[in-house]
């Protein structure tokens, strides 16, 4: 009981930073002007665009930036973030874009995962790729009209032709996704079949690395630890990776790990859920449902905010 | 899902008085000695009042470790307890013939049948 009620105090306090509206606000901040620089530089140092003129019958793609606070897992403010978006919504399938699907983990095989991990005491390490957006190709022709913030007098008139792929666009978690695999494919990885966002290598020995990916994150494990030392590596080399250590939050779950086993739970997701639905002081319940009582019985109950109702039920 | 009412909100409110309840619950991977994958099925016949549709249910374990659970309403109207409970079978063995595959290919195929 004790252990739940310290962060809930934690998510009473005010918070001291204000996420600016607009680019022209944020630059008038420090903090934030510090933020929108650092992503000026990743773009620039992945190279993913080059100013051009707009050849005739083109339509450039509107972006914006959003800003974000990033908190660590005890509520406190680790950095902020400033991202450059384009307006995804504004292309159009055929010009544009051609094909958007890229796969993502489910957590039905991370637990099987963890099962065969907690069986075995292998490692779980959990890397980050810094901008990975970034990363992907573009093989389409973007144009891009020229951020709020960066426009000068030079490049009046002219346009973004998007070389790498950007946060927002429709093709990005593809192009991303793309570029990952023919890089693991380089290093000997073998993309699993019963699913795609996993990876394998073994060795001579039948030791196995495993990988798996969710967008930007990263889990490794296996037994054969000279593999997972050289892949971290490796993948430092051909992207910008943090290397976060053991794995301790993935997709909402936190992890824990003793020589009992390997714990895991949603109870910071649980938590910010009660906290955005005002439910932090309701009433507890003992179980799930009322066993007893059928919905749908009485036709006669009273509609209520259906918005609000989709939005908990998912 | 499109005509929520006053009951259907009471249970969303419930759900949430649970979570309250249970914020720190999770699950707990260990060591086992069985190396096998197991499910169990199970099916509640007729179990909407509306349209009499029954729901399936699965848990599956592997090497000892839950690892995925569901419900899920059938699609169709089942006209004994034994016809739901054989679909609920057929959802579970579909997400075992998925996990078997998977250790496949990870290099670890169990002998044991599921």
């Amino acid at each position: 009981m004790k252990g739940y009620h310290q962060p809930i105090m934690h998510l009473c306090q005010p918070l001291t930073v204000q996420i600016p509206k607009s680019i022209e606000e944020a630059l008038k901040d420090s903090g934030w002007r510090k933020a929108v620089s650092d992503e000026i530089s990743a773009i620039n140092k992945n190279r993913t665009w080059e100013i051009s003129k707009l050849p005739p019958g083109k339509k450039p793609v509107r972006c914006k930036w959003l800003f974000t606070i990033k908190h660590k897992a005890d509520g406190s403010i680790e950095r902020l973030k400033a991202r450059l978006v384009a307006k995804g919504f504004t292309q159009s399938y055929g010009i544009d874009y051609q094909e958007t699907f890229a796969p993502v983990a489910k957590l039905n095989t991370i637990r099987v995962l963890l099962s065969l991990v907690a069986n075995q005491d292998w490692p779980l390490h959990q890397l980050d790729i810094k901008n990975a957006f970034l990363n992907g190709d573009l093989v389409e022709e973007v144009y891009m009209e020229i951020p709020p913030g960066l426009e000068t007098s030079s490049n009046v008139n002219r346009v973004c032709r998007l070389k790498k792929s950007l946060y927002g666009l429709k093709q990005s978690p593809r192009a991303w996704f793309d570029r990952f695999t023919k890089t693991l494919a380089q290093y000997g990885y073998s993309q699993c079949q019963a699913y795609h966002t996993l990876y394998v290598k073994t060795s001579p020995e039948k030791e196995i690395a495993i990988l798996i990916v969710y967008v930007d994150d990263i889990i490794l494990t296996g037994d054969y630890e000279e593999e997972l030392v050289r892949l971290k590596k490796l993948l430092a080399k051909e992207f910008e990776i943090k290397d976060l250590g053991y794995l301790k939050y993935f997709l909402g779950m936190e992890v824990a790990r003793s020589r009992k086993g390997i714990y895991v739970s949603q109870r910071k997701y649980v938590l910010d859920l009660l906290k955005e639905t005002g439910m932090l002081g309701c009433k507890p319940a003992d179980t799930l449902m009322d066993s007893t009582k059928k919905i749908g019985a009485e036709n006669d109950s009273i509609p209520v905010d259906r918005e609000r109702y989709q939005r908990l039920v998912g | 899902m499109n005509n929520p009412t006053e009951d259907h909100m009471a249970a969303v409110n419930r759900i949430l008085g649970y979570l309250k309840m249970t914020p720190g619950r999770g699950l707990l991977y260990k060591k086992c000695d069985n190396r096998n994958i197991e499910i169990y099925t199970d099916a509640d016949w007729a179990g909407n009042i509306i349209d009499r549709r029954s729901t399936s249910g699965y848990c599956s374990y592997v090497w000892g470790n839950l690892v995925t659970r569901r419900s899920k309403k059938q699609h169709v109207v089942s006209r004994s307890s034994v016809e739901s409970e054989l679909r609920a079978l057929a959802l579970g063995i579909c997400e075992g013939m998925w996990i078997q595959r998977l250790l496949k290919e990870l290099g670890m195929e169990s002998l044991t049948p599921i």
